[in-house]
Order: C-alpha cells, then sequence, then structure tokens
C-alpha cells in the first residue's frame, strides 16, 4: 500500500516554487505581447514568439504537473504523444503549405489554388501568380491595409476610381445594374468579398463577363483604394439595389 | 516435454474474505449493472458475434447482386448502402468488439489481477458501444443506411450528397470513438499498474502485449478521425466549411485525419489476432514461443510505425512525388517487423510435437493467409503499383486476406481456445473442424479469384458490371464462397450453443497451458484467483507443472480484499451521452425546432450522473 | 494486502473506484489514466491545431483573422487561465499537506477563474458574430470557432471536475491519503491551459506579429 496512497505528513510543500512560478510566467506573458510593439525586434517576432511559448508550456508540465520529477512511466504516456502531434501537424503542414516545406511538396496546394481560381473566373495560376497570393498581396501588407482601413483620405480617393470606373454598370451608390454588375452593397460575392479577392477581381477582370482587368487603366494605389471602397460598403444595404447574386458572405 | 510433476487442478487456497460495498445482483439486473471484466467481455464477444452475423448477411446480400452480370437484385443506393453498411460493421462493430471481448476477458487474467483498473469504466465503454452500434444500424429504419463508403470520403458525405444515413454514422461512430477511448486509457492503466507481483513488462505475455499496444492506437489513433468526425458534423449540422469545396475547403483533410485514424485500425485488428495466434501455437507445438521478446518488440514496432504510413491510402491524390516516395518507404519497413513475427511463428512450429484441434488448426492456417495478405498489401507499397491497383478489385482481395483469413480466423481460433476458459465446457471438436475447413475453403473461393478480377480492372464498389467484361465467372465463384462462408459461420454458431449447453466439462487447465488464465478455475470466480499469484517467468502455468523448483504455491492463509459491487450508473451515465447525440440528430432533421433541447437536457444529466458515480461507494 | 489495509480502504474508498492492490508501478491508477488520457488530448488538439493550420489564409471571404482579434481582450484571459493554473497548483498543494479546506478553497477560486475565461470566450464569440465572423462565413471561422470552441469546452468541463472535487471535498470525502484525486483534476486542468499557450500564441500572437 505504501507509495500508492500519500502520506500528508512526509509531504514538502512547494508554495515557494509555484509562487516563482507564477511569477515568471507572469513576466514571460508580458513580454509576449511587449514584444509585438517593439517594431526593432520584427525579423525575430517569430522565433522569439514560438520560444517563449515552448518555454511556458514546459515551464507548466514541468512544475505545475511536476513532470519533471515524477515518475518515468507519465513521462512516458505524455511525451510520446505529445511529440506524435507535433509530427502529425507538422506533416499536414508539409502537405499543403509550401513554405512549411524543406522541399517542394506543394502540388496539393496548387491543386486547390487552381480549382479556386477557376472557380473565382480569374483563371491566371501561372507560378508567378500563386506565389502572390501565397504571400497574399505583396504590395498590400496587412499593416498597409489597416492603415488604409482608417484613413479617409484612401476613402475619398477609392469614392473617385469607383465614380470614374465602376458607377457605370454597378450603379453610383452600388446598388447594381440589372444585366449588368452586381449590388455591392449586400453580403453577397461572386468571387469573394474579402479585400484581397476584390483587389484580385479588379485586377485581372472575370473572363467571360463583363467585368474588364482595371489593370492597365489603374494604377495599384488605385486598386487598392477602390477595393476598400468596395468593401466598406458592403452591409449598406442601398434600396433599390438587386438581389443577391453569388454566395452569401454572414452579415457584417 | 518432461512428465508433469503438479497437476493445476489440484492447487488450492482457502476462500479469500472479500469485502463489498452492496450485495450482488442477479438475473438480467445482473448484466445491466455488471462491472466484473469477465461478463462485460462476454457480453463484448455475444454483441460482436451478433453484428458479425449481420455484416455477413449484407456481404450475402450484395454478392447475390453481384454474382450475374446486369443484375437488377438491388439498385445502386442500396448496393452503396450495402456495402458501407458491410465494412462499418466489420471493422467496428464485429471484430473491433469480438476483440474487446477477448481483452476484457482475458487482459486481467493473463496479467493476475482481479479485474480492470476501472470497473464502472469499463461497463461505461460497453455500453456506450451498444448505443454507437445501434445508433449506426438505426440509419436503416430513418431514412435509409450511409452510403458513402466506409470511409466516408467528404465530399460524398457533405450535406448537399450524403442522405440522413451519414449523421447516423458519424454520430455512431463519434460514440464508438468516445467508448475506445475510455477503455483504451482503462487497458493501458491495467497492463502497466494491475501485474501481479512479479510480472515484469516482459514476463507479460503477448496476448495482454498485443492489447497494450493496440490500446495505445486506438489512444492515439481515435482523435484525429473524432475531430475528422466533429468537422463533418458541424458541416452537416451548422453550415461550417470544412470539407465545403465552393468556400475553399479541402477534401483531402478528411482523408488525412480518416486515415490517420485508419491506417493505426488495421493494427488494432490484426494484432490481437496475432496475440491470439502467438498464445495457442506454442501450446499445441508443446513448447515456447520461439523467440517471445523479438515477437513483443516486433508488436511494438509495427504499432508504432503504423502512425508513419497513413497516406500511402492516398497515393492518387497526388501528394507529389517526395510524399509519396516517404510514405512508400515507412510502409515497406512496416513489412519487417511482421516478417519477425511470421519467422518466430514458424520457429515455433519447427521441431514442436504438434497437434491438430480446431484452435490450433485455425492459428496455423492463419500464418500462411495472412502473410499472403501481407504480401499483396506490400505490393501496394510501390506507388507506381498502386496507382494501378487503387480501388480495384485487387485492393479488395488483400484487405479481404488481412481481415478474414487473418484478423477473423484469429478470433475465431481464440474463441475455440478460450471457450472452455470462459463457460466451462469444451467446444464441440468435430464442428469446428466442419467449420474450419468449411470456412477457409470459402474464404479462399471469394476472395482468390478477387486478385485476377482487380487485375482485369474491376473497380471497387460498383453495384453491377456489363456481361462483355469478361468478369461473371469469377464473382459468381466469389459469390459461391460467400455461401459456404455463411453455412461454415452457422456451424460455428450451432456449435457455440450446443457445446455451452451439453459440451464436455473442460476443467482448469484443458489444453495444458502455459499461462495465468489457466491457473483459475473454469469458468473463474469473480474475484479471478483465490490468491494473488507470484509470477516468475512468462510461462508461470508450465513451470508450475513441469520444473522443478518453479512451482505457484497458495498461501494457507486467507486473503482480504475489495472487490467493486454492481453499479447502474455507467448505464445511466451512457444512456443520458447516447441522449445527447440523439438530440443532435433530431435537431439535424427538423432544424428550428427546440429539439436541441433534448442534448442540453441530456449533458445536464451527463454531468449529474457522473456526480452520482463519482460519490457512490463501490 | 492484509486485512488491516482492506478495513482501512472500505473507510476511505468513498468516490474512488481502483482496486488499490497490485499497483505494480507504484503509482495511483487514477493519475496513470489521467496522464495517459492528457495523450491522447495531445492528439486531438494536435488534429484541431493542424486543421486550423492546414487552412490557414485558404480564406476565400473575409474577414480575416487580422481584422476581427482583438489583443487586449485575449491577453487579458490568458492572463486569468495562466493565474488559474497557479491557484490550481496552490490546491493540489493544500491537498497534499493534508489541509484540506484551504485546497477546497483554492478549487472554488479556479473553477471561478476558469469560468471567467468562458465568460471571455463567450464574449469573444458574440464579438466576433457581430463583426461578420460566423462558422459559416470562411474556412478562417469554420476552424477557430471549432479550434477554440473545443477548447472552451475542455475548460467548462474543467469548470464542473473542480467544482465537483470541491464539493467532495467540502463534503470531507477526500481524505488527504486521496490527494490524488485533486491532483488529477489539476493535471486536466494544467493541461488545458497548456493548450490555450499553444493556442494563444501560434492562433493570436503569430498573427499580430505578421
Amino acid at each position: 500500500m505504501s507509495g500508492i496512497l500519500h502520506d500528508p505528513k512526509s509531504y514538502h510543500s512547494h508554495k515557494g516554487l509555484y509562487i516563482k512560478t507564477a511569477t515568471i510566467l507572469t513576466v514571460v506573458t508580458a513580454a509576449e505581447i511587449g514584444l509585438l510593439f517593439v517594431e526593432a525586434l520584427k525579423f525575430a517576432f517569430v522565433p522569439l514568439l514560438v520560444i517563449m511559448a515552448v518555454y511556458k508550456f514546459a515551464v507548466v508540465v514541468g512544475t505545475f504537473m511536476h513532470l519533471k520529477d515524477d515518475k518515468t512511466v507519465f513521462r512516458v504516456v505524455f511525451i510520446a504523444p505529445l511529440f506524435m502531434a507535433m509530427a502529425m501537424i507538422y506533416v499536414l503542414g508539409l502537405l499543403v503549405m509550401p513554405h512549411f516545406a524543406p522541399f517542394g511538396a506543394g502540388e496539393v496546394r496548387l491543386a486547390v489554388q487552381k480549382s479556386k481560381d477557376e472557380r473565382m473566373g480569374t483563371g491566371d495560376y501561372s507560378p508567378a501568380a500563386i506565389a502572390a497570393r501565397d504571400n497574399k498581396m505583396p504590395h498590400l501588407t496587412k499593416e498597409k491595409y489597416a492603415a488604409m482601413f482608417a484613413s479617409t483620405k484612401d476613402f475619398t480617393a477609392g469614392e473617385k476610381v469607383w465614380g470614374a470606373n465602376c458607377a457605370s454598370c454597378h450603379r453610383k451608390d452600388g446598388g447594381g445594374l440589372p444585366g449588368l454588375g452586381p449590388n455591392m452593397t449586400d453580403d453577397c460575392y461572386l468571387h469573394g468579398g474579402d479585400v484581397y479577392s476584390l483587389v484580385n477581381t479588379v485586377t485581372n477582370g472575370v473572363k467571360g463577363k463583363a467585368m474588364i482587368a482595371f489593370k492597365a487603366q489603374l494604377s495599384e494605389e488605385e486598386i487598392d483604394q477602390v477595393a476598400l471602397y468596395v468593401r466598406k460598403m458592403r452591409g449598406t444595404n442601398v434600396a433599390k439595389g438587386k438581389k443577391c447574386e453569388g454566395d452569401k458572405v454572414a452579415a457584417k | 516435454m518432461s512428465a508433469k510433476l503438479h497437476d493445476i487442478e489440484v492447487l488450492q487456497a482457502p476462500e479469500p474474505h472479500m469485502h463489498f460495498e452492496r450485495p450482488g445482483k442477479t438475473g438480467l439486473v445482473d448484466w445491466l449493472t455488471t462491472v466484473d471484466h469477465k461478463k462485460i467481455g462476454v457480453l463484448y464477444w455475444l454483441a460482436g458475434t451478433f453484428f458479425l452475423l449481420c455484416g455477413g448477411l449484407e456481404a450475402l446480400l450484395f454478392r447475390i447482386q453481384l454474382a450475374v452480370p446486369d443484375n437488377d437484385f438491388m439498385g445502386g443506393e442500396t448496393f452503396n448502402g450495402m456495402v458501407t453498411m458491410h465494412a462499418t460493421t466489420m471493422v467496428f462493430l464485429a471484430i473491433m468488439p469480438m476483440t474487446a471481448g477477448f481483452a476484457n476477458f482475458l487482459v486481467p487474467l493473463v496479467i493476475g489481477a482481479r479485474d480492470v483498473a476501472f470497473p464502472r469504466l469499463n461497463a461505461w465503454s460497453y455500453w456506450t458501444f451498444l448505443a454507437g452500434a445501434l445508433v449506426i444500424n438505426a440509419s436503416f429504419v430513418f431514412g435509409g443506411a450511409p452510403a458513402a463508403g466506409w470511409t466516408g470520403y467528404a465530399p460524398l458525405t457533405g450535406a448537399q450528397y450524403g442522405g440522413s444515413g451519414i449523421d447516423f454514422w458519424w454520430a455512431g461512430l463519434a460514440l464508438l470513438s468516445a467508448s475506445s477511448m475510455a477503455a483504451s486509457v482503462n487497458f493501458i492503466v491495467t497492463i502497466l499498474n494491475m501485474r501481479a507481483p512479479g510480472m515484469t513488462l516482459l514476463r507479460v505475455p503477448v496476448i495482454g502485449w498485443m492489447m497494450l499496444v493496440i490500446q495505445f492506437l486506438l489512444a492515439l489513433s481515435f482523435p484525429p478521425v473524432t475531430v475528422g468526425l466533429i468537422l463533418l458534423g458541424f458541416d452537416r449540422m451548422f453550415g461550417s466549411n470544412f470539407y465545403n469545396v465552393s468556400m475553399g475547403g479541402d477534401p483531402h483533410l478528411w482523408q488525412h485525419l480518416f486515415w490517420l485514424f485508419g491506417h493505426p485500425e488495421v493494427y488494432v485488428l490484426i494484432l490481437p489476432a496475432m496475440g491470439i495466434v502467438s498464445e495457442i501455437l506454442p501450446v499445441f507445438s508443446r513448447r515456447p514461443l520461439f523467440g517471445q521478446t523479438a515477437v513483443i518488440f516486433s508488436g511494438i514496432f509495427i504499432g508504432f510505425v503504423g502512425f508513419g504510413v497513413w497516406a500511402h491510402h492516398m497515393f492518387t491524390t497526388g501528394m507529389g512525388p517526395v510524399a509519396d516516395a516517404a510514405f512508400a518507404a515507412t510502409t515497406a519497413i512496416i513489412a519487417i517487423p511482421t516478417g519477425v513475427k511470421i519467422f518466430n511463428w514458424l520457429g515455433t512450429l519447427w521441431g514442436g510435437k504438434l497437434t491438430f484441434p480446431t484452435p490450433m488448426l485455425f492459428a496455423v492456417a492463419f500464418i500462411p493467409i495472412f502473410t499472403m495478405g501481407g504480401l499483396s498489401g506490400l505490393m501496394h507499397a510501390a506507388a507506381p503499383l498502386d496507382l494501378q491497383q487503387h480501388d480495384s478489385y485487387f485492393v479488395v482481395a488483400h484487405f479481404h486476406y488481412v481481415l478474414v483469413g487473418g484478423a477473423l480466423m484469429g478470433l475465431f481460433a481464440g474463441s475455440y481456445f478460450y471457450f472452455p476458459k470462459v463457460t466451462g465446457r469444451m467446444m464441440n471438436d468435430t464442428l469446428g473442424k466442419l467449420h474450419f475447413w468449411l470456412f477457409v475453403a470459402g474464404m479462399n473461393i471469394t476472395f482468390f479469384p478477387q486478385h485476377i478480377l482487380g487485375n482485369q480492372g474491376m473497380p471497387r464498389r460498383i453495384y453491377t458490371y456489363p456481361a462483355d467484361a469478361q468478369w461473371d465467372f469469377y464473382n459468381m465463384l466469389g459469390t459461391v464462397g460467400v455461401v459456404v462462408m455463411t453455412i461454415a459461420t452457422l456451424i460455428y454458431v450451432y456449435n457455440v450453443i450446443v457445446s455451452y449447453k451439453k459440451g464436455e466439462i473442460a476443467g482448469r487447465d484443458p489444453w495444458d497451458a502455459a499461462t495465468l488464465e489457466w491457473l483459475t478455475d473454469s469458468p473463474p470466480k469473480m474475484q479471478n484467483f483465490d490468491f494473488t499469484p507470484i509470477v516468475l517467468s512468462e510461462r508461470p502455468v508450465w513451470d508450475h507443472k513441469y520444473t522443478e523448483g518453479m512451482e505457484i504455491i497458495a498461501p494457507e492463509k486467507a486473503e482480504a480484499f475489495h472487490m467493486p459491487s454492481y453499479s447502474w450508473k455507467p448505464m445511466i451515465s451512457s444512456c443520458f451521452v447516447t441522449l445527447l447525440v440523439v438530440g443532435l440528430l433530431l435537431n439535424t432533421f427538423n432544424p428550428g425546432n427546440w429539439l436541441w433541447a433534448i442534448s442540453a437536457v441530456a449533458a445536464v444529466g451527463v454531468v449529474g450522473s457522473v456526480y452520482a458515480w463519482v460519490s457512490e461507494p463501490v | 494486502m492484509s486485512a488491516h489495509a482492506a478495513e482501512a480502504m472500505h473507510d476511505d474508498d468513498h468516490g474512488h473506484e481502483d482496486l488499490v492492490e497490485n499497483n505494480y508501478m507504484k503509482v495511483p491508477n487514477v493519475k496513470l489514466a489521467i496522464w495517459t488520457f492528457l495523450g491522447s488530448e495531445c492528439m486531438f488538439f494536435g488534429s484541431l491545431i493542424a486543421t486550423y493550420f492546414f487552412y490557414l489564409d485558404k480564406s476565400i471571404t473575409g474577414p480575416l483573422p487580422g481584422e476581427v482579434f482583438s489583443i487586449g481582450i485575449t491577453s487579458i484571459s490568458t492572463f486569468i487561465l495562466l493565474m488559474s493554473s497557479f491557484t490550481m497548483a496552490m490546491a493540489v498543494d493544500s491537498a497534499k499537506s493534508g489541509t484540506m479546506t484551504k485546497s477546497r478553497n483554492w478549487l472554488f477560486i479556479t473553477a471561478f477563474l476558469g469560468a471567467i475565461f468562458v465568460g471571455f470566450q463567450v464574449y469573444e464569440f458574440w464579438h466576433f458574430v457581430h463583426l461578420g465572423l460566423t462558422l459559416q462565413t470562411s474556412l478562417f471561422g469554420s476552424t477557430f470557432y471549432v479550434m477554440t470552441g473545443f477548447h472552451g469546452a475542455h475548460v467548462s468541463v474543467g469548470v464542473i471536475w473542480l467544482i465537483m472535487v470541491g464539493i467532495l471535498a467540502h463534503k470531507g470525502n477526500i481524505p488527504a491519503e486521496k490527494a490524488v484525486m485533486v491532483e488529477s483534476a489539476g493535471l486536466y486542468w494544467h493541461f488545458v491551459d497548456i493548450v490555450w499557450i499553444i493556442i494563444f500564441t501560434f492562433v493570436y500572437l503569430l498573427e499580430f506579429a505578421k
């Protein structure tokens, strides 16, 4: 029986260690969040964040769950599956994401992209186009988009582009015209409603439809601005707009 | 082997003092509330055998459809349903429960324990399994069987294609998954922690080891498919997009999650049969298992590498040459430990004093038939060849050789071998041999020609074929073979019933066997052993009988211990879990009604019953 | 096992079903079971996280993660869950020191913190739905809600578990020798915490780091 049932008299409290551990965890978590505001370290964000997460993980498992100095059998039944799970995530990532792979294993990714493009009607799946889409739009970074989203200047500029190029088919207020452009103020999109899809549709147009490619007529910036304008139109549901066409995206 | 020094039949210890929280129940209530691993084992085995007959009937029906070209015995949709249900039933509701039956009955006995680590959880596993089995089969009554194949490939199972049968299918499988998870944790703890004194890990019999390996496989391979099923359920119930191609979803995700489970599952089906065969061969060869440690370690190795081969089911999905090559390599590697086992079985037979009662016949026949299935499987490791054979009858022939000639025959062998221990009576040997010869003949008549059919280009899962395809002779042969196998199985069932009633009384050790389960009475008492055996070798009962100075000595003083009492809680809790799933199903069929409230009530019931469970003294 | 030991077991085996004899590895059954179960849970959450990565950046409609995530709220709830791990460790420590009343209090504090975390998650979901991200919107919506939702479900189960153990401790049904009952609940609780550590970094922080 001894060794199975716990004997409180022979137990030494770990209170001090736990308080220390909690402090360390708090500090590391604060460092993780604080790190995001240190632009100078941006190049090292990913490795630093991963290292800190692994460290926190190890501290909780080792100290709070006291795996560090518990019986070996616990380590065997927990750590082996943990590594298996990690391997599984990595291999599945390898099979679908080129940037996971040390060598070329991106065919599946390509096939998926192809089917998506065909559905979207853009049909451009040259390696360069796919590479561009893998990195989203290299020219339109997240930060840039966020800044544009907040600025009224880009919005007004987008409105102007809209009025000159789009309003003839989509109506001035975006409500769409019968037989021509669809309603851009509802929650339905034929070729994707996120800003990247919109940029893509404006840039490359839709083959076989009235939507022409604007890359020859508009600058990159103008396309970004009009895409932003269209993105912001969503859900405004102007009066007498055309009825829903394409996939319904949840109401914003 | 030398002459017998001691007789196991006369080994007696004083009646132990057992403490029970509550007096036991009798009759039907006893079966509903039992926490005794032996009774739960019998329940599993009976359910497994019942579903074996169901799955066999389904096979018989679709083989009638395929017997002649351009047949209209059943339509395509019915055929798909039959094929799907045949495979689902055979894998999840027949072979796995029969295996679970052996695991439940034998594991505590072979390691010298009095019960599993968590007896009530064990009962919960059984009732949840039964509920899952009933939910899957309920699809026949409510709107038709699932018809997307047992692999349930997306998007065939998606809301716009798969009928209501798919809902029953995923919900039932989710219940089976919960049941298997609970059982696997339970058995891992039992085998690691409940061994008799002296039973080091390498003294655990091969069957105990194989059960340990498959419990790890279940514990670690069921989660991926559980996730896959959850995603499928969300897609069907709530309109999420996991397998929805029009929203960018990728059906390959399902294939990966499914085969991450599906391939280890293959070893879950075959390893117990290997364990049973490894127990039977030494007994009827009268010599210890050749290289027992190698057999054990190759089993562990198979289990481990079994997690790294899943994508060889997906060579045709265009993963690319690097992934294909990697998975082809791991698949080829896994043949090595399997070969080690086959070599060791042959080494056991070599020079042994062989006798051939029914269990030995099945065990010996297992070796070449399984080897054939293994070799045709190895052929699929070569990706270019696999591209030709994928989804053809060649693959059907391969896995039926492994699962019928391998897993099922191993389980038959085990049934004949352990029947006297379970019931106290011998099975009829003449009927058993008739069963054996008919079954082996039927099995080979059915499945051998399918190798040829596959190479002639007959695809899987087609409900009929034109006469000018020239597949009619082998298909007719296959149907005849299935009829022969059906007759053989019915003889077996008849044999079980007759032997249970009128079989010859067996005694403790009818086969003069080697391991601890033969130390106890047949059938074993509730407490399994009157005294805790001390284990000094991997063959304690043979050593007791044949080796000077290695006797098992019964203590003079009666032992005292606590035994778990019956409990209603596992079944009640399991009922609430089932109700939770049924509520979700009802909600799927009548969306917008307040039927999800059933699930909410059931969730409260689960919490309540678990609280009652933990605060109940046992 | 001696008759005396059986007697002792009779007194204190409430709510426990180990057959305490033959503990070959010299560890309590229930603790080994929990660790094994957590190994299995690694594969469960591994599969969910793998699904999230599988579909990362593949949504064809917005809103995108960067448009909905809010670092403030998530950091606070992460910190609360992290601290609940500390209070849980204190509950186990008190139980092992034989002070069950203290342990009970720590258990209830932990359950309370866990409930706050679940509350934050409910708010976060509600907030995201209002930003236009639902389970049906996109692959991001589907994977995000199912992954974090199943984590939230695990936390909720943990809260219920802790409350149950707390009630048993309050009723005096957990003697100090059975501190393993608190410890097992604790192991599960720490596990849901470490899963969140991974999700917080790989789903939220790396999104902001982009």
